[in-house]
């Protein structure tokens, strides 16, 4: 792509333009065609699949009378809670003030609204009736916290979207008007979705604004949909569920796997599109102090909710307990406590453990320790019910899901990432004009001269 | 140009699309449907049952099943033909479909039934069916007179239970030794008042104490059921009696009240208020923010005019 410097407004400088040159959507390289390739193929195989489900019901999985909620509620917890990573760049970062959030925003919100189109997606995957999903509105009680959590998702979903475009716009119109060697329909998209920006003092007036307004606005929302997700286990009197601190235990893992999925995707754009310049040493140190913070508080909260209950270990959830630390889940315990929350915190006070190749690692083992806490939380709880299990069928007594089970999982993350690749394949990844002004805070670039 | 290029793609794909969608289809389908090229008929098995109810309802229920890998599996939909006596079109008591259990039936018409001798022969007939084998089953039952007579007697409710059936002579005569199961009807399945059967003695009756603290619904109605099961020459009977013998139900009044585990018309105010009012407020925030969207769309529109 080129732009085209002599038409524009004559301040685009130099820097402007090699920063235009380097932050804007690419097309995509081999590398980009076969990761692409993997991911769709990933995504048909889960979608094969669904269709069985589909015709032949959840018997395809492995969920049965105890385990009625398997591999795809962990998922749903795990979109939800790294979902929550758009509104700790995008609201808590900019309300404290923290300039240095900048490249980070748009990738953010990109892997936010990926992950909440997914959760709820995956939702409607775990339903053995999709085709009834409407009742879940129709009819809905509102003293069901399924019923808030629908609410709240679509909420979240709407202003992430919102928290998406709104600082996109002044993009879309410098791509509109710069880019001249784009497809027509690319041009077109541009020329809507840039709502006639000239960078004038009052649409800025409004951008801003609404943009403030909406970085207030979600944290409460964001709050609300972890700490409503956790009420989906909460509220039930089961073993490991039965918790009165599972809102805040939940809100500080999901900003913990958000930041560590921030972390991995800054890594993989910085290498991929050699973006050193704009997501420097300085922005992964920065995000590995914070990823420290925030590990260090969901520790506090691991510990309080399995210490207290070890402390008493009475009736099942003795059972319960003992399943996770000794028994059949005690590798998978083991190692998402270590390698997922432990080492990160030892290896991120170090300032060599914050340079970007040691984050990127740490930042997967997060990422995929956060995955199989998921797992964790959702799945032995289920395995122990207060009731005993009495002459049922043995495979009705453990959860082992099937390979379908694990396709369709597989297919909503290949999904959730292809969304983020595409989104990075027709919008910069990190805000152009954003970081021109701020790499020349006299010039509007956007600005009709 | 391009558009159209896009179109192109999109119809190519279609085929892939279409082969994704049927596969799953097409793959489960061939797991089931083994020989549905009908060069070979399936076998099936076919369990018949005999119940009268009150001295008065004939039942007849075939259970059919075939073997599919080894494991006898339920046959839906199939049509199974009840006779009397012998297979034959003058016989024929009715026609049954089984449902999704493999259960097909057939409520015993009294005008088909042929009463000339007191022992029946029913037979259970699947027949000329497309893809199983011709196959019956029948089952033998004795005319008898089962029932049962409630009395309260010094304040003791008694349940009475009296089997007889017909001797040679056609004189009802006592049945001894049989066994009586006795039970209460539950909103899902029948409570059994004692864990093991009574038996009726010489004079082919029996007798119960009835226990004073069974539930029953709000004027203290209770059916109280007796059961002959299984008895290999009078087969399945069973005696209903309605009787006021179960403690009121007393409908607790909060149960309609506004609680959180109400039914959803009875949703504490509250939570309604709280609910709406959050929604309220944080949509009407979106709804400013869409309409902030719509003021810079205008203000560019402004400006270019």
């Amino acid at each position: 792509m080129k732009t085209k410097k002599s038409e524009s407004a004559g301040h685009f400088t130099d820097q402007s333009e090699a920063i235009s040159r380097d932050l804007m959507p690419k097309p995509f390289g081999l590398s980009g065609k076969i990761w692409v390739a993997v991911l769709s193929f990933v995504f048909l195989l889960g979608f094969f699949f669904y269709i069985q489900q589909l015709r032949y019901g959840l018997g395809i999985t492995a969920m049965r009378d105890y385990s009625t909620w398997g591999i795809y509620i962990a998922n749903f917890v795990f979109f939800v809670a790294i979902s929550l990573v758009g509104s700790l760049i995008s609201a808590i970062l900019k309300l404290s003030g923290a300039k240095w959030r900048t490249p980070l925003t748009r990738i953010s919100e990109m892997i936010a609204v990926s992950s909440i189109v997914f959760a709820a997606l995956v939702i409607i995957v775990d339903m053995g009736r999709p085709d009834r999903f409407m009742n879940v509105i129709l009819h809905a009680r509102i003293q069901s916290p399924i019923t808030w959590d629908v609410l709240v998702i679509t909420t979240y979903l709407a202003i992430s979207l919102l928290l998406l475009y709104l600082p996109l716009i002044p993009d879309l119109a410098f791509m509109r008007d710069r880019f001249s060697d784009i497809p027509a329909w690319q041009k077109k998209m541009y020329t809507f979705m840039a709502l006639g920006w000239k960078g004038l003092p009052g649409q800025e007036k409004i951008l801003r604004r609404a943009e403030q307004i909406l970085a207030i606005l979600i944290i409460p929302v964001a709050f609300g949909i972890h700490t409503v997700t956790s009420w989906l286990f909460a509220t039930t009197l089961r073993p490991g569920w039965d918790s009165s601190d599972f809102g805040p235990y939940f809100v500080s893992g999901a900003f913990m796997v958000g930041a560590g999925g921030v972390i991995a995707a800054m890594y993989i754009f910085r290498t991929h599109y050699s973006l050193e310049k704009y997501l420097t040493d300085k922005h992964f140190d920065y995000m590995g102090r914070l990823l420290v913070l925030l590990s260090l508080v969901y520790l506090y909260f691991n510990i309080n909710e399995y210490f207290v209950p070890a402390y008493k270990m009475k009736g099942q959830e003795a059972e319960h307990l003992n399943a996770l630390f000794y028994g059949r889940y005690a590798p998978l315990f083991w190692s998402v406590q270590i390698f997922g929350m432990v080492a990160p915190i030892i290896v991120l006070l170090f300032r060599r453990g914050r340079k970007p190749l040691p984050m990127f690692i740490i930042a997967i083992l997060v990422v995929v320790g956060a995955w199989f806490k998921r797992f964790l939380i959702v799945i032995p709880t289920l395995s122990h019910p207060y009731i005993p299990m009495d002459r049922v069928p043995e495979s009705w007594q453990h959860y082992l899901p099937t390979f379908k089970e694990w396709s369709i999982t597989a297919a909503t993350l290949a999904g959730a990432l292809l969304i983020v690749t595409l989104l990075t394949r027709l919008f910069p990844a990190i805000p152009m004009v954003e970081t021109m002004e701020e790499a020349n805070p006299e010039h509007k670039e956007t600005e009709i001269a | 140009m391009c558009t159209t290029r896009y179109f192109q793609t999109a119809l190519k794909s279609l085929p892939v699309l279409a082969v994704l969608f049927y596969l799953p289809g097409l793959a489960m389908a061939q797991e089931e449907g083994g020989d549905a090229s009908g060069t070979e008929k399936a076998e099936t098995s076919i369990e018949l049952v005999f119940t009268e109810s009150n001295n008065h309802n004939k039942l007849l229920s075939a259970t059919v099943k075939t073997k599919i890998e080894d494991v006898y599996q339920p046959v839906s939909g199939i049509e199974v033909r009840f006779y009397q006596t012998e297979v034959n079109p003058e016989q024929l008591l009715g026609i049954a479909t089984s449902n999704k259990k493999g259960i097909a039936v057939l409520i015993v018409p009294e005008e088909k039934m042929d009463k000339s001798t007191p022992e029946y022969t029913f037979i259970a007939a699947v027949e000329n069916n497309e893809q199983f084998e011709d196959n019956q089953e029948e089952v033998s039952a004795a005319e008898s007179d089962f029932e049962i007579t409630l009395e309260t007697e010094d304040s003791v409710r008694m349940v009475h239970i009296s089997f007889q059936a017909p001797d040679a002579t056609g004189a009802l005569a006592p049945v001894a030794e049989a066994e009586v199961h006795l039970y209460v009807q539950r909103m899902v399945g029948l409570l059994p008042l004692s864990d093991d059967p009574e038996t009726t003695d010489e004079n082919g009756e029996v007798s119960a104490e009835f226990p004073g603290d069974i539930p029953g619904d709000e004027d203290g109605n209770l059916i109280i059921v007796a059961r002959v099961e299984d008895h290999e020459r009078y087969g399945n009977l069973e005696f209903r009696r309605k009787v006021k013998w179960g403690v009121p139900l007393v409908i607790d009044p909060d149960r309609d009240r506004r609680q959180l585990w109400s039914s959803r018309a009875n949703a504490p105010l509250y939570l309604i208020f709280i609910v709406n009012a959050m929604l309220i407020g944080i949509w009407g925030v979106i709804a400013y923010i869409i309409y902030n969207i719509f003021q810079i769309r205008k203000l560019g529109r402004q400006h270019a005019s």
